[in-house]
């Protein structure tokens, strides 16, 4: 080894010195997350305002962690969430077991979940961890302990990172805010109903 | 003694093969025509009964010696031969048999029975007679088409008349035995022509085709042993006891015996039922008794729409119509309704009507017929006449033809398929042209299906 | 036997065998939808196509050859054939791989899909669906079809818990034939034709009037697709998602095979299980949809101690000091401890040696008959299935039992299917026709109401209430002497056992409830085998052990001299006099009401054990994942009654309790098989006076579905409607009833209101008849009430 090679290393370290650092303070500064960066899950709807999830276990039964729990019921003319004849009336997931492979969303056929990218859902208790229809549901921002800390002081939910989502998940968000009508057709159906924008009380 | 006699016998005369020949004479359709041809004042005047009387004197296996001996065969579209299915029936059983005759004439193109049902009533039950005295029944039924209103209360009437007269009853012409003949009115299905799905039909429930075996001989309407029999071939069975099996056996070629209504429809001169004798050249039936045909034609059918279709060739039209050599040229010689095809109707126009026809006819109960025809082969059709197609659905026809023939639960889905295969071997740059050009090849009557 | 070859595999089948079973039997598959095991064989599907071809005979007999090969030249079929209607022959050959024979699969399975939805993630039956798995296993694997399917109503409620999708329907005709083949009432068909047929029920336009029978649930387990479903677990959870248990139902003593399927500690649903010996396939609806009481609302599932009056919630720790309280001063000898009929043999016996660590004679179990049912010679439902004749006295069958129901009607077929093959019972048996001819004649009916039966029976007649000891002795009169003079239908049943080589007389509550120890002695004089119907569950099982009173005990319902009593199961009413009462119930009705302690009971789902059939057949019971909450089964409770009053129990679970019948059956009670053993041994049955109910002027007619199933489900009560009374008119008058008159009637200690019905015609007995829970129980009408109005 000569000269010549330490030069060239401590060229490199004394290079390193003067380029801007890849770390960030993170919170204080938002982390950038890749636009494929799997975090929390988002319930989407249809155009119209109807859920896309038909509450068809396949999620469940793709997961390999076996976070998700959904319960299925059936549409009626008052109660009509989803297209077609059954809708998830429990849509649970465990996010302490989930381990965001998106398994879910490969397997669900009507694209109903979709892997978001939200990751700070940090929280206190077990319970708290499992994440309903209420917090995952397309429209909803942040995990549930921003949302609670958001209610408290009475501002908007905080996040910790920006992010330039992928395409599905930007269509997703942004059908959802140009979701037009209050009276909405089942696909193949022809029939007009008043979808059921509220999410059901959860009855065990 | 008897070799002498069988040498010294005079040469047999040759066999009547066509209409023209002097000793032919109709007698199936002798009356028909003729005003009130179709009361019984009428048809005593003109022999009827006669044959019965002498089929009720002899036992029932004379009878069925004497069919047998004629050569009749069934005249409903398979060609079986009537002596030998009478003799199929059980012969020493407690059970009541009985004698259904298939008066559900749908077959598009086939109307035979009908004239004759409507003007020699008589003549039927009579046969009915002759048949029910063959296999040991009392009763009998005609299964006649729903919408055949003016043959259905003629027969009815008939019935009624021979029963006041003693023809028919408890005494049936005086010999001793119970002969009841009832009319049974179909509401208007193909399927009825089936004879299984008939049977179910006449029992009140559902007309699906039952399973065989058991066959009707073993067991047939209401369990019990039944053979089912055209209207013509019954009506043949009186006409060889009035005059014999062997003025029956004179006519035809050799394995096909006998008078055999041919009906002519589409562009001919002059459509309608000629009574010929088997053997009869097509040429003959077309250009002879029809009159010719009035347009070019490519194609006819030879036994009704369910036949597999002959082209319209020389050598097709030289051809003795009989049940061989109809069998040779891979078709049927069926109920002999001719159907011709001008050449200017496109065949995939000609063939939606027919697939169209099926499918509404199927009766629901197995898969191929109900779903392959039914419901993707009508589609596809539609499809090509409507000028959608494309080269894709032409093989996939050619798939589907395949995968239904032979592969249904009874006759109607090949039915459907024999023709249309037929017509799609023949014509099959019919069939490419419209799936490419989304227009028909020939333009005639291409405005049927506007009116839809 | 004939020996067929199938593929490269030679095989020998019996004769008469279909080609279908054949190549099952082979070990090869095809694919089929319309066969099934107790179903004719009709072609429909057009599925399970083979290539076939059989070797033919020359006029003399020999083998006709191929002169290339020197073997019996093959014939065959022309394409393919539907193996399922196809009879084997000798030399047969079957070929289910050949290129034609898997294009023919492919090609139907393509059409059969066509007009079939793409419902599988929201159909219930996905992930059990017989179409599904063909469709992976056969099909092409995408579709060529490029035309809009056919629509049709996708919710179409065939009754209260049958809801059709007309689209899914691949037109198997798998129900229609069920409901013409198995309990032989016709109640669908198809409507229209061609590509428009579906399926529907020409009972009644609307919901309210459809009665698709006591066996309508059937058809949901043997459609092959998702267009008949259970309404009652719609939606409720994914086939995978279920925990699956096949155990015994104990609602009534058929010992029907059943799998409780259960998800998050609910019981979604229940399926008939296979026991070909006993139920086959089938199941009745009480046994099937009868289960939502397990977890209404009503169902205790905490231990209620009575504070201040009123019963409140309490741990079982409170409980039992409450038990011990209450029953602290009393006589332990002076206790009456009584059970339900319908708990296990461990149960059982865990109740016996309480009673004797007591020392009581006040032990009882209900209802139950007088006489000990193995004492008389029964056949089973095999058997049963097979007679030349069986008699029915004093029966509604369709209703108390409908296992022995349907093996009635498979004898008046005549074809049992039994046929064994490698892959179990024939699933295209040919010896079954569509519409097959029933030997009516070959079945008697006789009851003092007239019962859906007598529409089969070829002999039928309605006699008195009382009636059976006279009809008897007719009937042995009749037969020992044919100059004998009595009723036609009388005589001919006689003339009927006479003739007969296999008769089984079968013997239902109306006779038996009364004096089943006379009926059963004058029953055996005839020379049949006998099979009388248990009063419960496991009423057959519950004799060989000591759970009847002693001398000068008292028997349950009879409670004079008692202070203070343990009832376990269902009781009408607090018995008078009582100074203390405990209650060990599902729900909270009855004399629960009025107990001074309720433990709660564990439902016959929700425990292990063993059950004994009508025909004396252990059975197993086997615990489902269901969530019960704090209730315990009957050992538990006896436990914590003995911990009450400090008795050292032998028994404190069902292993030590499995234990202590071993030696008494000479059975391995841990390992009793699921299709049921008969013991080696069996102990002297016992036997004690009838339970006597407090009688009434209502005659209690029997009927499936139980009073917990109709407290706990809603669906159940509004099914069934308001219970009919039945009455003449004689008794009408007397009564001062019209037709079409709300009523109400005390039954067994409980109001309920019903619906006069008047009937101008003999077959209505000489009492008024109303359905109930059990026969021989009291009920008394109100006519007071009925003087009153109802407006």
């Amino acid at each position: 080894m000569g000269v010549l090679e330490i030069a060239k290393g401590m060229g490199v370290t004394l290079g390193k010195l003067f380029t801007k650092p890849v770390t960030v303070s993170y919170p204080e500064t938002p982390a950038r997350l890749q636009p494929r960066y799997r975090g929390r899950h988002i319930l989407t709807r249809h155009a119209n305002g109807l859920e896309k999830c038909i509450g068809c276990s396949l999620c469940a039964a793709a997961c390999p962690a076996y976070a998700i729990y959904v319960e299925a019921a059936e549409n009626t003319p008052t109660n009509t969430l989803s297209a077609g004849e059954r809708h998830a009336s429990v849509y649970e997931i465990n996010m302490l077991r989930c381990i965001f492979c998106g398994m879910c969303e490969e397997a669900c056929p009507t694209g109903a979940v979709i892997l978001g990218n939200e990751f700070e859902m940090a929280d206190y208790k077990t319970r708290d961890m499992v994440y309903g229809k209420e917090d995952m549901i397309v429209g909803v921002e942040g995990s549930k302990p921003q949302r609670r800390e958001a209610a408290k002081n009475t501002k908007p939910v905080k996040r910790g990172f920006v992010v330039t989502p992928r395409r599905e998940v930007e269509e997703a968000i942004n059908a959802n805010k140009n979701r037009s009508s209050s009276v909405a057709t089942i696909p193949g159906s022809g029939v007009g109903v008043k979808p059921n924008l509220e999410l059901n009380e959860v009855k065990r | 003694m008897t070799a002498i006699l069988e040498n010294t016998a005079p040469e047999k005369p040759k066999s009547i093969t066509s209409g023209l020949d002097p000793r032919f004479k109709p007698r199936l359709y002798e009356h028909v025509g003729v005003p009130n041809s179709w009361t019984l004042e009428y048809a005593l005047k003109n022999g009827a009964y006669e044959g019965a009387k002498k089929a009720l004197a002899g036992t029932p296996e004379q009878v069925q010696d004497e069919a047998k001996k004629s050569g009749l065969r069934g005249r409903g579209g398979a060609g079986f031969p009537t002596g030998v299915k009478w003799s199929f029936m059980p012969k020493e059983d407690s059970k009541p048999h009985y004698l259904v005759c298939n008066a559900d004439e749908s077959e598009p193109g086939t109307y035979k029975d009908r004239y004759l049902m409507e003007h020699d009533p008589h003549q039927l039950i009579e046969g009915m007679l002759v048949g029910m005295h063959a296999i040991r029944a009392n009763v009998g039924y005609i299964y006649i088409r729903g919408e055949y209103i003016l043959a259905a209360e003629r027969l009815e009437r008939a019935i009624l008349d021979a029963r006041a007269a003693g023809l028919l009853g408890d005494n049936a012409m005086g010999f001793g035995k119970s002969m009841q003949v009832f009319v049974h009115r179909g509401a208007g299905a193909y399927i009825c022509g089936e004879e299984t799905a008939l049977m179910n039909s006449l029992e009140g429930l559902r007309a699906n085709p039952r399973l065989k075996p058991p066959f009707p001989a073993q067991a047939g309407i209401f369990g019990m042993p039944t053979t089912v029999n055209n209207v013509v071939s019954i009506a043949s069975g009186a006409l060889i006891m009035r005059h014999g099996s062997d003025w029956f056996a004179s006519m035809g070629t050799e394995k096909s015996k006998g008078n055999f209504l041919f009906h002519i429809s589409g562009p001919v001169k002059r459509p309608g039922v000629y009574e010929l004798p088997l053997g009869t050249t097509y040429r003959e039936i077309i250009y002879t008794w029809g009159g010719g045909p009035t347009e070019v034609i490519k194609a006819f059918n030879p036994g009704g729409s369910s036949t597999p279709m002959l082209p319209f060739t020389d050598e097709i039209l030289d051809m003795q119509a009989d049940y061989e050599n109809c069998a040779a040229k891979g078709t049927f010689l069926g109920t002999g309704g001719i159907i011709l095809i001008p050449k200017n109707c496109d065949i995939v126009n000609m063939m939606y009507n027919y697939v169209r026809f099926y499918a509404h006819e199927s009766c629901g109960k197995c898969t191929p017929c109900r779903e392959g025809i039914g419901t993707w082969m009508v589609r596809l059709m539609q499809k090509l006449i409507s000028g959608r197609g494309d080269p894709n659905d032409v093989k996939i026809l050619e798939d589907l033809f395949g995968n239904i023939k032979g592969k249904a639960f009874c006759l109607l889905a090949d039915s459907c398929i024999m023709p249309v295969q037929s017509a799609y071997n023949l014509f099959k740059e019919e069939f490419e042209y419209i799936a490419q050009n989304g227009k028909p090849m020939y333009s005639g009557y291409a405005n049927r299906w506007n009116v839809e | 036997m004939p020996k067929v070859i199938v593929n490269d595999r030679e095989i020998e089948v019996a004769n008469g065998t279909s080609a279908l079973d054949a190549l099952f039997h082979a070990g090869f598959d095809v694919p089929y939808f319309c066969s099934n095991e107790y179903l004719s064989p009709v072609g429909a599907c057009r599925m399970c196509l083979v290539e076939a071809g059989s070797p033919r005979k020359n006029p003399d007999g020999s083998w006709m050859m191929d002169d290339a090969t020197g073997q019996p030249k093959l014939f065959f079929f022309p394409g393919t054939v539907a193996s399922c209607t196809l009879a084997i022959s000798e030399g047969m050959v079957i070929k289910t791989t050949s290129a034609p024979a898997v294009k023919a699969q492919a090609g139907m399975m393509e059409f059969t899909l066509i007009n079939h939805p793409l419902d599988c993630p929201t159909c219930d039956k996905g992930g059990a669906c017989e179409l599904q798995d063909r469709a992976y296993e056969y099909g092409y694997g995408e579709a060529r079809f490029e035309f809009t399917r056919r629509h049709a109503d996708k919710h179409h409620a065939l009754s209260d818990f049958i809801v059709l999708d007309k689209e899914r329907c691949i037109h198997c005709k798998r129900c229609v034939r069920y409901f013409e083949e198995i309990p032989g009432e016709e109640k669908l068909d198809f409507i229209e034709r061609g590509g428009h047929t579906y399926i529907d029920s020409m009972e009644s336009e609307d919901l309210a009037g459809r009665n698709l029978g006591n066996f309508s649930g059937n058809i949901g387990d043997i459609c092959p697709v998702g267009a008949l479903l259970d309404n009652v677990a719609r939606f409720r959870g994914r086939n995978w998602e279920y925990d699956c248990t096949q155990t015994t139902a104990m609602n009534n003593a058929d010992g029907a095979s059943i799998w409780v399927d259960a998800r998050t500690g609910r019981i979604e649903r229940i399926r008939a299980g296979s026991n070909s010996s006993v139920n086959e396939i089938w199941i009745n609806d009480a046994t099937r949809y009868g289960h939502e009481w397990v977890d209404a609302d009503s169902r205790l599932k905490t231990p209620l101690v009575r504070k201040n009056g009123k019963l409140e919630p309490a741990s079982w720790d409170e409980a039992v000091a409450a038990i011990k309280a209450g029953l602290i001063s009393t006589d332990k000898t002076k206790l009456g401890v009584y059970s339900s009929a319908d708990i296990t043999l461990e149960e059982g016996v865990a109740l016996e040696k309480f009673a004797a660590a007591l020392g009581t004679i006040n032990v009882d179990h209900f209802p139950r008959l007088n006489a000990a049912l193995s004492s008389v010679n029964r056949p089973t439902l095999d058997e049963l299935a097979r007679a030349d004749a069986v008699i029915v006295i004093g029966a509604d069958l369709y209703e108390e039992s409908g296992t022995t129901y349907l093996r009635i009607e498979e004898m008046l077929k005549g074809v049992v299917s039994d046929l064994k093959y490698n892959h179990g019972t024939a699933l295209a048996d040919l010896r079954l026709k569509e519409r097959m001819d029933r030997k009516r004649n070959k079945l008697a009916v006789f009851a003092p109401i007239r019962v859906k039966q007598m529409e089969h029976a070829g002999i039928s007649e309605v006699y008195a209430i009382g009636g059976e000891l006279e009809l008897l002795k007719q009937l042995l009169a009749s037969k020992s002497n044919s100059n004998f003079e009595t009723t036609p239908a009388i005589s001919s049943a006689a003339k009927l056992l006479a003739g007969a080589k296999n008769a089984v007389i079968v013997l239902g509550s109306f006779a038996l409830a009364s004096d089943a120890a006379s009926v059963l002695a004058a029953a055996a004089k005839l020379g049949a085998k006998i099979l009388p119907i248990p009063a419960a569950a496991n009423g057959a099982g519950l004799e060989f052990l000591n759970l009847t009173p002693g001398q000068n005990g008292r028997t349950y319902g009879q409670f004079e001299g008692l202070k203070t009593a343990f009832i376990s199961g269902y009781a009408a009413d607090r018995p008078k006099d009582l100074e203390f009462l405990v209650v060990h119930t599902t729900q909270l009705v009855g004399a629960a009401l009025k107990a001074d302690v309720v433990l709660p009971q564990a439902s016959n789902y929700e425990k292990r054990g063993t059950t004994v059939n009508l025909e004396g057949r252990f059975l197993p019971v086997q615990q489902a994942a269901v969530n019960g909450g704090e209730s315990m089964d009957l050992i538990g409770a006896i436990s914590a009654l003995a911990d009450a009053l400090d008795v050292k129990l032998e028994i404190r679970g069902t292993r030590s309790a499995g234990r202590e019948l071993n030696t008494r059956f000479g059975l391995d009670f841990e390992n009793i098989p699921l299709e049921g053993v008969f013991p080696s041994k069996k102990p002297t049955a016992k036997a004690a006076a009838t339970l006597r109910f407090g009688g009434g002027d209502v005659l209690l007619t029997p009927r499936m579905w139980q009073e917990k199933m109709l407290i706990g489900s809603a669906r159940v009560r509004e099914s069934i409607g308001l219970d009919n009374l039945m009455l003449s008119s004689t008794d009408a008058s007397k009564f001062g009833v019209k037709d079409g008159e709300k009523l109400e009637v005390n039954v067994n200690g409980q109001d309920r209101t019903v619906i006069a019905r008047v009937f101008n015609t003999a077959s209505v007995p000489s009492l008024p008849a109303l359905e109930g829970d059990v026969v021989g129980s009291s009920a008394v009408l109100k006519v007071a009430m009925a003087a009153s109005g109802d407006d």
